[in-house]
């Protein structure tokens, strides 16, 4: 909320500083965002009369004046023409400084000497688009620092929690200032000089059972003028970031600011039967607002009626159809309470949101209607002239008393484990007009006052008693508990973990939307049904993520526009499929390279990476995390390559994949080279994951090693082969190791040549040569009969 | 015989010095002296002799072994003393060549920033917990005081994904439903990622937040500036903390806790919008309407509650001036943390 701290002084008595106001208001819990001084943003600036205006001698376009200030004559040269002898100006002496730094010198124009400069608004910094030279008031007295006559101001911004609908007045920030700084509040008063005829001879209100109003109040203005506003009110207005509309509507807005009670103004005449009706609109029903907008109305939304058909919604905004025109006479000005609510309700489903629901849907002070009504005849009857219907329509069904609550001085004591003395509340309370008595030893009755419809329990008035109290003085003491470790959580740990493992991979963590495109997510989960957004900010995130590779890929092309041409990147979030009152969700890791296996260097090999990086990658994280018994299959998955792709299994269940990008999307990523994706789920990792590392035994007893090359088809898994070798004899098998495969022109197609290295050893003791030799040809003819290997020599 | 030793010994010494590597010399050397070569031959052939001769002979053959071992040992030694000089002497790098290193990842300073954090809060024994990123309105709003219609709820708006269910849009869902499965004395802290429907240079759609929470018996305001004082002195070293009086729903008495800016030290600037602090941390103390709802008696327990989002927290600490860079992935930005 914007305000003025001038405006606040109306109210006020011994209010410090704008600088101390702004931090004191701060420190309780009202933020002030920003100060910012207004008025003059110019030096050496006086008023001054036009004595004569000539034509300048060399220039048609240019006027040569005489201006006169208190003490001498100067002569001017001026390009704007609306100025004639006797007007008087502000008139900017040799040495003026502008805003935008720009300074007066003595100068010649078109060969002719000028003293000074006769200013407009614009060259003034006072507004945005003038009319030539600012013409001021005639009863302006000459060689008066125009700064001065300004006079300076200070503008607040104020952010006010929902809680506070307190303080979106003037008045109500007022209160608060007194409160925390101690300056002296007094109430303005708003006398009525009602002098028509009695308000019931000319209108009449009906609250209809069970709308949601709770009060409504109503004055009757006859013969009114409308007119535009005097400057200094639509300034203020300006101010504040309302624009003038005329006379009527300018006074409903400043007691808006002023007093924070909305008001609208209707032109009676306009309304049928000149009645007002309170009511829920019809199904069916439209109407058009101010704004010059059609709109459907629903029977959830409270309406203002004439006889005929809605005028208003309540407490959002007023109809085309009644609002004040400059050939209104007579108004009648409503002053209402609407529930919070219902309000709140229409303005969301009218998608219309306004200073005045603003405020209702916060609470306004039920009490304040009538107060306002006067602030506003008041200034009505000054600026436009009229007479004040005799009495006010009134209709308050149940005037709501706010009810006392107990405050125990020693439950404070516990909230906020510092002692506030019964002295020192009853001083807050008194100061933030809660009114309160000591009703027993521990105990003080405080009665919040209307307009502070947030404080309705203990709590409430525990944290009044803290923040004027002050936060920073209730010391800081550490809790004592009882000593316990903190649980770092088993899945938070194991990502964590497998993070650190990825990293040391070199991949890169890269952090991505939960949200993706309708494209994205049929690319990556096209099988499953996606939780989608009802209310998505773009077409770019509309449904939540299935998978988590669309994402990656996304980046790998972003990178590579940008000329990052070696990408190893990893993610580790949620994706999320349809379910039953929530969605499902899993916890996922992906990962993709591409480009070259090592970083660009002096002494690295140019070598791209391939699929068995990426399940290198994979297998030092099965490492890092304890797991064993993972295995790597043949597969397929929508996204890869159908020969290039490998299901991940962990104890024989399906855990993810790994594979190559399909070369069917290359173009839709721009890339050259084949990319290495894979994607596996957290949640079947977690329950194989062991952090358990046992030690075994080193080996006593020497090994022997054999080599053999065979060709065999390239068909049969390797792990087929090199799991049956070591079957032969588990005890005495130690390792099977390849460290060759070869495809070439000497192999048969649909063939290739592996060679592998058995280490044969034993516990026990050191294996014989004819030991090894035996085992050995075993190996060997297990190669010929179940794989129809052939043996390389 | 005498004659034949003498012209051994010349010959070995001279092939010896014409060795010039040690290979050269090691095959000499086994030559006369290895257990074939011309030596041992030479003690072989003592047997053929007559005893008289034999001592006379045996002792110049063993005189001339040693004198052909010293020799070599001092031709192989110096020849070392040589290659080693010449290592020395001409062997030469550009020690400014890049050293060689597989470079390993990083992580993304969102995650680097959670982890200390976490590691702050589980060294005073907090927990860490998490929930789901999709809410019901319950654990979102209803059950953390936030009524249906109430214009508190618009501090946060919201991605829905029906009626009943939504993004969450903070981190505090944890708080309820941890707190509905565990009893009190409780210590938990609760990172995660959070959603609001708000992008704009300051604000992005998803973003990460710590929801952090004690409840026990007597626990105050007092404890609560005491535990955020030392955690953000360790996040961010001993600079100035002050507790401000502000509103949440879920809190009362509530509080926004600034820190004294990192960039200007106070002296007001840019980031801090020229007050000297910058906002870190929402908090307070648990509303008895949000104990009520998990069924803890208001009058028995008391408990604080905090929240503070990640990213900011990451750009203050990297000196990081534009939000989006944590969420456009590019290369170039990640690897510098």
């Amino acid at each position: 909320m914007l305000f003025s701290y001038n405006w606040l002084k109306e109210y006020l008595e011994g209010l410090p500083q704008a600088e101390e106001v702004s931090e004191r208001l701060t420190m309780s819990g009202t933020e002030i965002e920003s100060v910012s001084k207004t008025g003059a943003a110019f030096t050496n600036v006086v008023t001054a009369q036009v004595v004569t205006c000539d034509k300048h001698p060399n220039a048609d376009k240019l006027s040569l004046c005489q201006v006169r200030t208190d003490r001498e004559e100067l002569q001017i040269v001026c390009g704007a023409k609306n100025m004639k002898p006797g007007d008087k100006v502000a008139l900017a002496m040799i040495g003026a400084e502008l805003p935008g730094g720009f300074k007066i010198k003595k100068s010649k124009i078109r060969g002719v000497e000028s003293q000074g400069m006769m200013c407009s608004e614009v060259e003034l910094g006072l507004k945005d688009t003038s009319n030539g030279i600012m013409i001021l008031p005639p009863e302006t007295p000459l060689g008066v620092d125009y700064g001065t006559i300004l006079g300076s101001d200070y503008m607040m911004v104020a952010g006010i929690t929902p809680n506070r609908a307190d303080l979106l007045s003037i008045r109500g920030i007022a209160r608060e200032a007194s409160a925390v700084t101690g300056a002296r509040f007094t109430e303005k008063s708003f006398p009525v000089a009602e002098n028509g005829r009695p308000i019931g001879e000319t209108a009449s209100v009906s609250i209809d059972t069970g709308a949601p109003c709770g009060r409504y109040s109503a004055r009757v203005i006859e013969g009114v003028k409308i007119a535009q506003s005097p400057d200094d009110m639509k300034n203020r207005l300006e101010a504040h970031g309302i624009r003038p509309i005329n006379n009527v509507v300018d006074v409903t807005n400043l007691v808006l600011l002023e007093l924070g009670q909305p008001l609208h103004a209707f032109d009676l005449d306009k309304l049928s039967g000149r009645k007002i009706i309170v009511r829920l609109a019809k199904e069916g029903e439209r109407m058009e607002t101010i704004d010059a907008k059609e709109r459907a109305l629903d029977a959830s939304m409270l309406v203002i009626a004439d006889n005929a058909a809605p005028v208003a919604v309540a407490g959002v905004m007023g109809g085309k159809g009644s609002e004040v025109s400059e050939t209104t006479v007579n108004i009648l000005l409503e002053s209402a309470w609407f529930e919070p609510s219902a309000v709140r309700s229409a303005s969301r489903k009218l998608g219309l949101s306004t200073d005045s629901s603003y405020r209702f849907e916060r609470g306004v002070d039920i009490e304040g209607t009538v107060r306002a009504l006067d602030m506003a005849a008041n200034l009505i009857a000054k600026l436009a002239g009229g007479t004040v219907a005799k009495g006010v329509i009134d209709i308050y069904p149940s005037r709501s008393a706010p009810a006392p609550i107990d405050f125990r001085l020693k439950r404070a004591h516990e909230i906020l484990g510092v002692e506030i003395e019964e002295k020192e509340v009853l001083g807050i309370f008194g100061r933030l007009g809660i009114s309160a008595k000591v009703k027993s030893a521990s105990t003080i009755e405080a009665t919040p006052p209307t307009s502070r419809m947030d404080l309705a329990t203990e709590i409430d008035l525990i944290e009044e008693a803290a923040r004027i109290f002050g936060y920073n003085n209730i010391p800081a003491k550490l809790p004592v508990a009882k000593l316990a470790p903190g649980d770092p959580g088993e899945l938070a740990l194991l990502r964590k973990k497998i993070k650190g493992a990825l990293a040391a991979s070199g991949l890169v963590e890269v952090m991505n939307y939960s949200f993706v495109s309708k494209d994205a997510f049929a690319l990556g989960s096209p099988q499953k049904d996606g939780v989608a957004i009802m209310n998505p900010l773009t077409e770019e995130q509309v449904i939540m993520r299935g998978s988590l590779l669309p994402s990656l890929l996304d980046n790998l092309k972003y990178n590579l526009a940008r000329k990052n041409e070696d990408v190893r990147i990893f993610e580790i979030a949620p994706v999320f499929a349809a379910g039953e009152k929530l969605p499902e969700e899993r916890q996922m890791i992906a990962g993709l390279i591409y480009g070259a296996r090592y970083e660009s260097g002096w002494s690295f090999p140019r070598d791209t990476v391939d699929f068995f990086d990426a399940k290198g990658i994979v297998e030092r994280l099965f490492e890092s995390i304890g797991i064993e018994k993972a295995i790597f299959e043949k597969g397929q998955r929508h996204l890869m390559h159908p020969g290039k792709t490998a299901v991940v299994k962990i104890a024989g269940k399906p855990a993810g994949t790994i594979g190559e990008l399909h070369p069917e999307l290359w173009d839709r990523y721009d890339i050259r080279k084949p990319a290495y994706i894979f994607e596996l789920e957290l949640g079947a990792i977690l329950k194989a994951a062991s952090a358990v590392k046992r030690y075994s035994q080193l080996p006593r007893f020497p090994e022997s090693e054999r080599d053999i090359a065979f060709i065999s088809g390239e068909e049969t898994p390797f792990r087929d082969i090199s799991d049956s070798i070591k079957r032969i004899d588990a005890k005495h098998i130690e390792k099977v190791e390849l460290f060759d495969v070869y495809y070439g022109s000497n192999i048969p197609s649909g063939k290739r040549s592996l060679a592998v290295r058995v280490t044969y050893r034993s516990r026990e003791g050191t294996l014989t040569y004819q030991e090894v030799e035996d085992m050995h040809s075993r190996v060997v003819s297990e190669l010929k009969d179940r794989f129809q290997a052939e043996i390389r020599e | 015989m005498s004659g034949s030793l003498v012209g051994l010994e010349r010959d070995a010494l001279e092939e010896l010095s014409k060795a010039s590597s040690r290979d050269a010399l090691q095959q000499a050397r086994a030559r006369y002296l290895g257990r074939k070569g011309e030596v041992a031959g030479l003690l072989k052939g003592l047997g053929a002799l007559s005893p008289e001769e034999r001592k006379g002979a045996g002792e110049a053959i063993n005189s001339l072994k040693t004198r052909l071992e010293e020799a070599f040992d001092r031709a192989l030694e110096e020849l070392d003393e040589k290659d080693k000089k010449h290592k020395i002497e001409s062997e030469r790098i550009d020690v400014t060549l890049p050293g060689r290193y597989l470079h390993p990842g990083r992580l993304h300073p969102v995650t680097q920033v959670l982890h200390e954090i976490e590691e702050i809060f589980l060294s005073i024994g907090f927990d860490v917990a998490e929930g789901p990123e999709v809410e019901l309105d319950y654990y979102n709003f209803e059950a953390l005081n936030f009524p249906k219609d109430h214009p508190a709820r618009d501090m946060q708006d919201t991605f829905f994904v029906s009626e009943e269910v939504m993004l969450r849009t903070h981190t505090s869902p944890v708080q309820i439903r941890v707190m509905e499965a565990r009893r009190p004395p409780l210590r938990v802290i609760a990172p995660g990622t959070v959603y609001r429907r708000d992008s704009d240079i300051t604000h992005s759609p998803m973003f990460h937040q710590i929801e952090g929470f004690m409840v026990d018996r007597n626990v105050t305001f007092a404890e609560l500036k005491a535990v955020l004082t030392i955690f953000l002195e360790k996040l961010f070293g001993k600079t100035g903390v002050r507790f401000r009086p502000s509103f949440f729903p879920f809190v009362e008495p509530g509080a926004e806790v600034d820190i004294r800016c990192v960039m200007c030290c106070g002296a007001g600037c840019r980031v801090c919008k020229g007050t000297g602090w910058l906002e870190i941390l929402g908090a307070g103390m648990i509303h008895p309407n949000v104990l009520r709802s998990v069924k803890y008696d208001p009058e028995e327990y008391s408990g604080f509650a905090f929240g503070m989002g990640i990213e900011r927290i990451a750009m203050l600490k990297f000196g990081i001036d534009d939000l989006r860079l944590l969420f456009e992935n590019d290369l170039r930005f990640l690897k510098q943390f």
